[in-house]
């Protein structure tokens, strides 16, 4: 209980509220600093909102910005290996190194390893999940926020903590030179701070799988009246199936990266053959839970573009249920296949076989979603802005990973092209060419919902192509070099100078994808400190899920002012637009504004109704 | 100014201090919301109903507690794995622990279970006396675990029982195994003794049979392929020698049986409690025996540090029939100690 003085007296004609019900605090306002708070002093105010902020809109921000430094710091590692391999070392006479190179072999080691585990730990798992699942998700199944807010910050935390653990490992020793997998009995032997970037894996895995609790939650218990399962964006759909493989699959890299430790500290032995352990047991720990991460990491990207294709095509996305299921089947089959990972490493033949069937079967939920997404742009209103942009790319490169990914999943091929380039490519076709690219599409999309501005579309389209193209370059000519047997995690290539010039078209690809990610960031940055930028309505591109149709831009600091009513699907665009895709001949987004609580025509009264505005009473 | 209106409500953001301006917090009573209706103090603004807020606390718990029985399962896999390689290994190992200590402890976590389910049951009867003083034997009596679980540790070190590398194996033991590797791998394409002599040179193949001949133990130095013994014989009856071992080889179904059988063969002793310390592998068994049941008991010193907070609130008259979610979500937490306890015991102390 408070006692609280109020200011001035406010004259009676303009009160808004009747006396004795004045509100104290503006509930749909983002709290900020007092007026009079100047200088650093304001600073402060401003950072501890922030720090100790439970509003999942904030806390999604706050994800945002780390995982886009995270992926800057990946990036830079990424563009480094690509120099190294743009020429072959050159030897002199007794076969030392006399030039050609920019870093010797044992850096390399650790610059793609941390490459890797930054890109898998630090950016891509947490990168849509956290950052738009925790902004929208609430959102769009009308709650007010997340089931556990504090929990919500407590995993920001918990995953700042787990990569101040990383940066430890990297001030130590100049970080890991294992690869990401942490390979025993390698990952045993070798001098490098292993330990400390394993417990920092370790205690990144608790922020995910609380994340991904809260959001089962979330789902579970609060969705708004009217919005059944049958109601929920695909979106949702696909982070539900997220967290689920989040929940599941994260507790056993935790134990398997304890016992690895203790492997270290203690000389436990159960990895250790000397002993009487088994080191393909540690690959069968690590994939139980590394090839679920695949979809951790996928099943989102899933769920945006499952969003843009509906928003831009102008029509309602195809298959609703089916493309629904398919996530769902994804994360299940998910858990059966970790042992393709492992064909060359001495599993017995009928595992690897019925592993590779398995393996084939994910390529059916997969297609199945494809071909959904293809249809709902047949006879569309398709809409080329940058997000759509995005998410074409997706399409075509995600195709191309998929398949690429059934090559490597056939055992007498897998045989040919396990560690080589061809991998390489793979998944970087599936993880930058479909995460990133529905990352960014995703980021572009709801830029506008979440910051309230808009960006200089101009400036989209060309970041979208110059990644479009610069990722083509990279990694198109990977899976030449692989199949030619160019292996991974090599520094240098003195026995296939043939594939010289190939390298080099691939690193030159590396620059402009970089390039193209850099005016991502620059046009982020103009849209967010311009003075011409506009502020954008609150639904710019004629969505129909509930964070357009019933929040402003930026949405209110509780979302809602009421718990809305939800009576349609969430790509119903006839119901709300009173058109359809096919009639619009190609016409841009209908001009409605139906963002802003004023223009809701249904609320329901379940006792949460904030008296916030006068049309109240 | 002098008659500047007091307006009495509930206003989270004041109320809290400065860590909560966002409005997520609560108060202790009964309260007028900011929609001018009584809330019940423990509903948090974003839940609709206290039955939505509890049903929601419950999941959680239940999905984390899911995440728990995955970390354990791990160590069960590890468990399952090499108690079928090494059997004899684990039985005679397991004799060294002490099964009325470990008896002793299933009942006390039992009890514990007991005391635990018993005070949610004081917390929903509104009986305050009855949720404390539960509380308090749940914390004793996890306590009790936690001393006996130190005496067989202390027990287990005095003996020079540790887990892996440091498990002190007897005087004249080698430490490095008698295999060159733990699982022996069957080939993927079984090569046929027949194309083996064709493909093969007799000097490579009896090389490659070495460590095939050497898991036999009593085979003979020609298929050791011994240089000397080799040139004596002819490098054709190594050969054969060689491929003779490795048939038998092929015919072992499993690394375990491999394994089993050269110890057979070399007339080696037999695995029990008095010789569990000439065999090296046994320091696998009591790694998995340590790392299962020290994770196990910081799971109860977690345990101990959460029913203590509740206690400290209990007392302090927090919990009542209308809302008691942390006695009941701590109690589901104990419940999934318990249990896997229940596997622990027969799997590590029994069987």
């Amino acid at each position: 209980m408070a006692t609280l003085t109020t200011p001035a007296p406010i004259p009676v004609e303009a009160r808004a509220y009747p006396v004795g019900h004045e509100p104290v605090h503006n509930y749909l306002r983002e709290p900020r600093p007092a007026d009079d708070v100047r200088g650093l002093a304001r600073a402060w105010a401003w950072f501890k909102l922030w720090a100790t902020t439970v509003d999942h809109k904030r806390i999604g921000i706050m994800y945002l910005v780390a995982v886009s430094v995270f992926f800057s710091v990946g990036g830079l590692l990424a563009l480094g290996i690509r120099t190294e391999l743009f020429t072959v070392n050159v030897r002199d006479a007794a076969g030392a190194v006399i030039g050609g190179n920019i870093m010797e072999a044992d850096t390399y080691n650790r610059v793609f390893t941390m490459h890797g585990l930054v890109m898998v730990f630090l950016f891509i798992i947490p990168s849509i999940p956290a950052t738009m699942g925790n902004f929208l998700l609430p959102i769009m199944i009308g709650a007010k926020d997340v089931a556990f807010p504090r929990l919500n910050l407590l995993s920001l935390y918990i995953y700042v903590g787990g990569a101040c653990l990383a940066l430890v490992a990297i001030v130590l020793t100049g970080g890991v030179d294992t690869g990401w997998t942490f390979y025993t009995p390698y990952s045993k032997e070798t001098g490098t701070a292993v330990i400390w970037m394993a417990m920092g894996a370790f205690v990144m895995g608790f922020s995910s799988i609380l994340t991904g609790l809260n959001f089962i939650v979330t789902i579970h218990k609060m969705r708004a009246p009217g919005m059944t399962w049958n109601r929920m964006p695909l979106f949702l759909w696909s982070i539900y199936a997220t967290s689920i493989v989040q929940i599941l699959a994260t507790p056993v890299i935790g134990i398997t990266l304890v016992l690895l430790t203790m492997e270290r500290v203690l000389g436990i032995g159960i990895f250790d053959p000397a002993l009487g352990g088994d080191p393909v047991l540690f690959q069968h720990f690590f994939w139980f839970y590394s090839h679920p991460a695949v979809y951790i990491m996928i099943l989102p990207a899933f769920g945006v573009v499952s969003e843009l294709m509906g928003t831009f095509s102008r029509q309602r996305v195809y298959g609703y249920r089916a493309v629904a299921l398919s996530s769902v089947a994804i994360a299940l089959l998910g858990f059966l296949v970790w042992g393709h990972h492992m064909f060359t490493s001495g599993q017995s033949p009928v595992s690897s076989v019925v592993f590779s069937m398995i393996t084939f079967l994910i390529g059916i939920p997969s297609g199945i979603k494809i071909f959904n997404w293809v249809w709902t742009m047949y006879k569309g209103s398709v809409w080329l802005k940058t997000p759509m942009l995005y998410a074409l790319s997706f399409l075509f490169l995600f195709t191309i990973g998929g398949v690429t990914g059934i090559m490597v999943g056939a055992l007498a091929v897998d045989i040919h092209l396990h560690d080589t380039y061809f991998v390489v490519a793979h998944f970087h076709y599936v993880m930058m060419g479909g995460t990133v690219m529905a990352f960014l599409g995703g980021i572009h999309y709801w830029w506008p919902k979440m910051t309230g501005l808009l960006y200089n579309e101009t400036l989209g389209k060309i970041s979208a192509f110059l990644v479009f193209v610069g990722f083509n370059l990279t990694f198109f000519i990977q899976f030449v070099m692989g199949s030619q047997g160019m292996p991974r995690r090599y520094y240098d290539y003195p026995d296939m100078p043939w594939l010289e010039p190939l390298h080099r078209v691939s690193t030159i690809g590396s620059y402009v994808l970089g390039l193209g990610l850099m005016v991502v960031l620059v046009n982020g940055l103009i849209s967010l400190f311009s003075k011409k930028t506009k502020k954008a309505p609150g639904n710019p591109w004629g969505g129909a899920t509930l964070e357009w149709t019933h929040t402003t831009s930026p949405p209110d600091h509780h979302n809602f002012h009421h718990t809305p009513l939800v009576t349609h699907g969430p790509y119903d665009y006839e119901v709300l637009f009173h058109t359809s895709g096919d009639s619009q001949g190609g016409a841009p987004v209908p001009d409605v504004e139906v963002g802003g609580p004023q223009e809701m025509d249904q609320t329901v009264d379940d006792g949460t109704r904030q008296p916030d505005s006068a049309t109240d009473y | 100014m002098a008659t500047l209106p007091t307006v009495t409500v509930d206003d989270p953001h004041v109320a809290h201090g400065d860590g909560h301006h966002d409005g997520h917090g609560h108060e202790e009573h009964m309260l007028v919301g900011h929609d001018g209706q009584l809330h019940p103090s423990n509903l948090r603004h974003y839940f609709v109903s206290s039955e939505q807020q509890f049903e929601s606390s419950k999941l959680g718990m239940w999905l984390f507690l899911s995440t728990e029985i995955l970390l354990f399962g791990g160590m069960f896999v590890a468990y399952g794995i090499f108690r079928v390689l090494y059997p004899e290994v684990y039985e005679a190992a397991s004799l060294q622990l002490d099964t009325v200590l470990g008896a002793l402890n299933t009942l006390v976590l039992l009890l514990s279970s007991l005391t635990m389910a018993w005070a949610i049951r004081g917390a929903q009867m509104d009986n305050r006396r009855v949720l404390i003083g539960n509380l308090v034997a749940t914390i004793a009596l996890a306590s009790v675990f936690l001393v006996v679980k130190y005496f067989e540790y202390t027990h287990k070190f005095h003996e020079g029982i540790f887990p892996g590398i440091n498990f002190q194996l007897e005087d004249g033991t080698e430490r490095v195994s008698d295999f060159t590797g733990a699982t022996e791998l069957k080939p993927v394409f079984e090569v046929t003794p027949h194309e083996a002599e064709h493909t093969e040179g007799g000097e490579s193949a009896a090389e490659h049979m070495e460590d095939a001949a050497s898991l036999a133990g009593g085979a003979s130095s020609v298929a050791l392929g011994d240089p000397v013994a080799v040139e004596e014989a002819g490098p054709g009856v190594a050969l054969d020698e060689a491929v003779a071992g490795e048939s038998e080889r092929a015919e072992a179904a499993a690394p375990g049986e491999l394994a089993r059988e050269a110890a057979e063969e070399g007339g080696e002793r037999e695995i029990n409690k008095e010789t569990i310390f000439k065999e090296r592998r046994a320091g696998l068994f009591f790694s998995i025996y340590f790392v299962m049941t020290g994770i196990h008991a910081l799971h109860i010193v977690i345990g101990i540090v959460a029913i203590g907070f509740l206690t400290f609130f209990s007392v302090k008259g927090r919990y009542s029939s209308v809302w008691y979610t942390p006695v009941e979500n701590v109690g589901l937490y104990w419940h999934i100690v318990d249990i896997i306890w229940i596997f622990v015991f027969p799997l590590m102390y029994l069987i």
